[in-house]
């Protein structure tokens, strides 16, 4: 959070490294936006907040004179539609989010000044009951070749809440995004950081954060052989292989020798584990698509997901309903999914950390997250991933 | 597109094998580096079971009420990297006694049941280490008619010769550690070897004695 603030000012000259110039550099290199409306109403520091707001899909709608023939109005207008970089972005939900990495790790850290033992994200419970990391169960219980019973309630419990949530840990409670954002690998939502927001890698967020996301869950990648290669190793050295390098136990690692320090316990771990912890995540970039075991596993019980999946109202989708090409859902995805056309998505529903990005991004309001899927969204869904979108 | 496809699946194969090499690497580098046989909190004496349960959750270093749980450092090896070891500096082990009538904490909490203990496992019965007494270091060999680990001794391990100097009774003691918490040598006044030596400290069995 601290961060984000911290680079504003550079955004106040507009070719910032900043999140805000970034997204409008998203909105200008999208080939099939407006050039001409984008360039007459780039300058104004209009208020795009109240712009957005306005901007429903309703008939009155059409704001500026296209310039082709070939764009409707309404296209003008939404490609008027830049963020400033004073804007803030997302809603309260958005910034809560992004604080609950954080506070988790507070609290966590205040339980263990304060002598209570609350435990962390690897273990987080009370006295005897603890909802155990479903990747360390699985590890332990390989490598111990033992069914231990609390590992086990502890699994299934695990495998209940992904089947529940999906992946929705990965945005709101892992500490490694965080971690990334602090060591400024990370931009945001976006992982690939400030050098590619910075724009010295050529190409590079052009498409937003679906641009770093490479194509991923519908057949086996890197995270899953990551995956399979630390259990089979836990299985024949007979420890949690992963669990010595895994970056959410570095991290509590490190924040608990740093307060031991109070306590007048020195040792080499206290340089040892954050470099670890730095090295990886220097080393492996974008850790969360490649590496991430604990991801993988998430991934793969996510296909039996069906609450909170992020759905479009194709009623109020400006894609159907005005013929129109937007893709601020797919742009804004960290994971790079193509909610539009989930068919041919680079990547699969089954990878969403129900971060609500597309809910934020979607200029009409078209995207929720229910519960339960909505009735006929289903049916609709599939119509869309059988029509072909017709360009205007 | 079959091209692209094939592709794919050879860079996915190399990537799948560079990944797995990695994983079975990492497990063999930690299993092969040097790793010390760390003091283990109770039920952790079987250190193969433990390495092999133990996620490195940090539970039984929060749960210790008296803080005799730290996470062990680099220099006790890679393998054990932040797994739970005794530390006598900063508390030591009566088994929750005060605390929790005799059920330790650490057992209590750990979550993947690394450290276990038999029902109706007895203080007296589970040996975390056993002493080492080095004379040379020892106040009460030096006359000073220092006692604080005959007083500290619960198990009577302890006993004190007519010189009022400390003897150890190995069959007695279960490395509870509340001597090496209490000793005063090397830690008051010295500065060349810091604070980490003690004249009476836990050791692992084969090393216990007095020198």
């Amino acid at each position: 959070m601290e961060k984000k603030k911290s680079y504003k000012p550079q955004s106040a000259g507009g070719a910032g490294s900043d999140a805000p110039a970034k997204k409008a550099k998203r909105a200008s290199c999208k080939p099939q936006a407006a050039p001409v409306g984008e360039a007459a109403s780039g300058g104004e520091p209009a208020a795009s907040k109240e712009k957005r707001a306005s901007y429903k899909p309703q008939p009155a709608a059409a704001g500026k004179p296209a310039a082709d023939g070939e764009v409707p109005a309404p296209k003008a207008k939404r490609a008027s539609y830049k963020p400033q970089p004073g804007e803030k972005r997302g809603g309260s939900l958005t910034k809560f989010r992004r604080a609950l990495p954080a506070l988790v790790l507070l609290v966590c850290a205040v339980a263990f000044v304060a002598m209570v033992p609350l435990g962390n994200i690897s273990a987080f419970g009370w006295e005897s009951i603890s909802a155990i990391c479903p990747m360390g169960a699985l590890s332990s219980l390989l490598a111990s070749k033992t069914l231990v019973p609390r590992v086990l309630i502890s699994l299934v419990i695990a495998l209940a809440l992904i089947l529940l949530f999906g992946r929705a840990f990965c945005s709101w409670i892992c500490s490694v995004p965080f971690v990334e954002r602090i060591l400024g690998l990370r931009d945001g939502d976006c992982e690939g950081g400030r050098k590619a927001a910075a724009g010295k890698e050529k190409g590079s967020c052009s498409q937003g954060c679906s641009g770093c996301a490479k194509a991923r869950g519908k057949a086996v990648d890197s995270r899953h052989f990551v995956l399979g290669g630390t259990l089979l190793s836990a299985a024949v050295f007979g420890f949690p292989v992963f669990c010595l390098i895994c970056p959410i136990g570095l991290t509590f690692a490190t924040i608990f020798l740093v307060l031991r320090l109070f306590g007048g316990s020195v040792s080499w771990a206290l340089l040892v584990v954050p470099a670890l912890l730095i090295a990886e995540l220097f080393l492996a970039r974008k850790w969360c698509h490649r590496i991430c075991p604990l991801g993988a596993l998430m991934s793969l019980v996510s296909k039996g997901n069906r609450t909170f999946v992020p759905t479009i109202d194709k009623d109020m989708c400006l894609e159907e309903t005005r013929d129109a090409h937007c893709g601020r859902c797919h742009a804004a995805c960290p994971e790079g999914i193509d909610l539009r056309n989930l068919a041919e998505s680079p990547v699969a529903i089954n990878e969403c950390v129900k971060c609500r990005a597309c809910v934020e991004a979607c200029p009409a309001h078209a995207i929720s997250v229910p519960f339960l899927p909505k009735a006929g969204a289903s049916a609709r869904q599939a119509h869309e991933c059988e029509g072909v979108r017709e360009d205007g | 597109m079959d091209e692209e496809k094939k592709g794919v699946t050879r860079r996915n194969a190399v990537v799948g094998l560079a990944c797995v090499a990695g994983s079975l690497g990492l497990g063999a580098l930690a299993t092969c580096l040097p790793a010390d046989d760390v003091l283990r909190p109770p039920g952790g004496q079987d250190d193969a079971r433990l390495l092999s349960l133990c996620v490195r959750c940090q539970r039984c270093f929060e749960a210790c009420p008296r803080k005799a749980i730290s996470p062990a450092s680099i220099e006790e090896g890679f393998l054990n990297l932040r797994t739970p070891r005794m530390d006598f500096h900063s508390g030591w082990c009566d088994f929750c006694e005060e605390e929790n009538d005799g059920h330790p904490r650490c057992v209590l909490t750990c979550p993947t049941g690394a450290l276990r203990l038999d029902e109706g496992a007895k203080r007296r019965d589970v040996v975390i280490g056993k002493p080492l007494l080095t004379h040379d270091w020892c106040l009460a060999y030096r006359m000073t008619r220092c006692r604080d680990c005959y007083d500290a001794c619960e198990l009577d391990a302890i006993t004190l010769d007519d010189a009022k100097r400390p003897h150890l009774d190995l069959e007695k003691c279960n490395g509870c550690g509340a001597c090496e918490y209490v000793c005063p040598s090397m830690r008051a006044g010295s500065m060349v070897s810091g604070t980490a030596h003690r004249a009476i400290i836990i050791v692992n069995v084969d090393e216990a004695g007095e020198v």
